[in-house]
């Protein structure tokens, strides 16, 4: 149970909530007036620098439901929670942004990852894959991570939800990739600042580095009680780095390779220092439940947020949830806006049977925008319990496309192996969770669902690791059956 | 302890480095070059 704690917000506090959010919408207006055609509306007319790349990188690809779980599992598991659960992830993004972003650059007129596949496979596995980037890109966690937070804020879930929502909307759509960037620079900003002012506040508050000693001995193990099987399932979330439909979006909007390379090195420092201090913050957290500084009821979802509250003074307090709001909105506008182009530009645009004019593009996906934020909201209000869905979403992205995009890239495939390894992958993932849903057993303690016979256990976590084979095996047939292109 | 400077590093990244990042952003648009009107 979620314990609401008074958020004791002065009016300071409300007064930088207040600025934050017209900042916001001023920087929507500002950017508005420089779109021309599509491509300035989508991709900021491909001229984005290294600095505002490591801002927009670092800052939408931490979701606020992301920066929650990280907390939650520090809070519960330990340091597991930086060494297993984020470390994968700077070396996938190392790797891609060594060997994947020259690639990318090379993919003349490219804009989306459904254009890549669209350029070596045909309409069939563009569509497909651009279906699968829409079902990844829906804002639905971070929409979610926003409710829970406002909920342990004690602020009206419904109105502050609608009211984050709106002005992401406004801006997004008005303004479409210039405002997510001039607005996700600040956003990084509160986000970094919020979180390195309030960490040694924290620290000072439950007694300093002498109290972690009080944890349980696992919570300071670099693998905690973690299964192998469960690292690796860690492991291979990672790999939808390779297929993140928002690197790729900021890959064709940068100036050149070099840029993005540059923003991406930078950014594994800072992500890696994020994750550290999320990491330290849950540990905290429960020392200080432990103290009895925060109620015995303290979930682990919530210990990052209250321990800031418990630790921060008046002003600082406000700066902290501008920063909380900053994280969630920052992955809200720019994953809507792809999941609208999901829809307009590699669906719609191509089945069109005349050629869609850029004014009529950029309309088509400004109401898109609007209604994926609109929907994504409604699923966030209506459903309590939705913070699995980021690993289902994943594992549908991963499932279709990894294997047919990093054969593009790298290869030379067939074109009747794009479609057989998006469809073969989907398939492998839809029968594994038939299965696991059939013959396995709700595991409440762990919030998942789980197979056991004689010692050996198939978790719903390990979906990816039974879907790419059969990727991958959709991918050879394809190749070994299809025409010469 | 490996924790305590982990920890520092990661407020000096996240504080003084997020913010010269956000300095570096402002100079890089400081520093383009004015369109000109006359052609």
């Amino acid at each position: 149970m979620m314990v609401p704690m008074v958020s004791g917000l002065a009016a300071a506090d409300w007064a930088i909530l207040a600025a934050y959010l017209g900042l916001m919408l001023w920087i929507g207006r500002v950017a508005a007036a420089r779109i021309g055609r599509f491509r300035d509306y989508f991709l900021a007319g491909g001229a984005l620098t290294t600095p505002l790349l490591v801002c927009s990188l670092v800052s939408t690809y931490y979701e606020l439901d992301v920066t929650l779980a990280t907390s939650e599992r520090a809070f519960y598991d330990g340091l597991v929670a930086w060494t297993w659960e984020s470390r994968p992830y700077y070396v996938a993004i190392l790797a891609a942004a060594l060997l994947l972003t020259p690639r990318l650059k090379r993919e003349r007129a490219a804009m989306t990852l459904p254009d890549i596949l669209d350029r070596h496979y045909g309409l069939g596995a563009r569509v497909a894959g651009a279906t699968a980037c829409f079902v990844y890109s829906l804002p639905i966690t971070a929409l979610a991570g926003l409710t829970t937070m406002l909920t342990v804020l004690g602020m009206p879930p419904a109105a502050g939800l609608l009211l984050a929502t709106l002005v992401c909307a406004v801006y997004t759509a008005g303004g479409g990739m210039w405002a997510d960037m001039m607005t996700d620079t600040v956003q990084f900003v509160l986000m970094s600042v919020s979180l390195a002012v309030a960490l040694p506040l924290a620290l000072d508050r439950v007694g300093g580095f002498g109290a972690l000693a009080a944890l349980p001995a696992g919570h300071l193990t670099s693998t905690g009680d973690a299964s192998p099987w469960l690292r690796l399932s860690w492991v291979c979330a990672a790999l939808t780095i390779f297929v993140e439909p928002f690197f790729y979006q900021r890959i064709f909007a940068a100036k050149d390779a070099r840029d993005v390379r540059k923003a991406m090195l930078v950014g594994i420092v800072l992500w890696a220092a994020y994750d550290w201090a999320v990491t330290m913050m849950g540990l905290l957290a429960r020392v200080a439940v432990d103290q009895g500084l925060l109620p015995g009821a303290t979930e682990g979802r919530e210990s990052l947020v209250a321990l800031s509250l418990l630790a921060l003074p008046v002003g600082l307090k406000g700066l902290f949830v501008a920063g909380v709001l900053a994280a969630a909105m920052s992955s809200v506008d720019s994953y809507s806006l792809l999941a609208s182009g999901n829809l307009t530009y590699d669906i719609l645009r191509p089945l069109w049977p005349r050629p869609l004019l850029d004014r009529v593009l950029i309309r088509l996906t400004r109401i898109g925008v609007v209604a994926v934020l609109a929907a994504g909201a409604a699923v966030a209000l209506l459903f309590e319990r939705i913070s699995d869905a980021w690993m289902f979403m994943a594992s549908v992205l991963v499932a279709s496309v990894l294997v047919p995009v990093l054969g593009a890239l790298f290869l030379r495939p067939r074109r009747a192996a794009g479609l057989a390894a998006c469809l073969l992958g989907l398939a492998g993932l839809a029968a594994f969770y038939a299965w696991i849903y059939a013959r396995g057993a709700p595991d409440p303690a762990e919030g998942s669902w789980v197979w056991r016979s004689g010692g050996v256990e198939v978790w719903r976590e390990y979906a990816v690791l039974f879907a790419l084979p059969c990727s991958a095996l959709g991918y050879a047939a394809g190749n070994l059956l299809g025409r010469k292109s | 302890m490996i924790y305590e400077a982990a920890t520092w590093a990661a407020v000096l990244v996240l504080g003084p480095g997020a913010l010269a990042v956000f300095g570096w952003f402002l100079w890089s648009l400081a520093g383009r070059p004015r369109r000109s009107r006359r052609r």
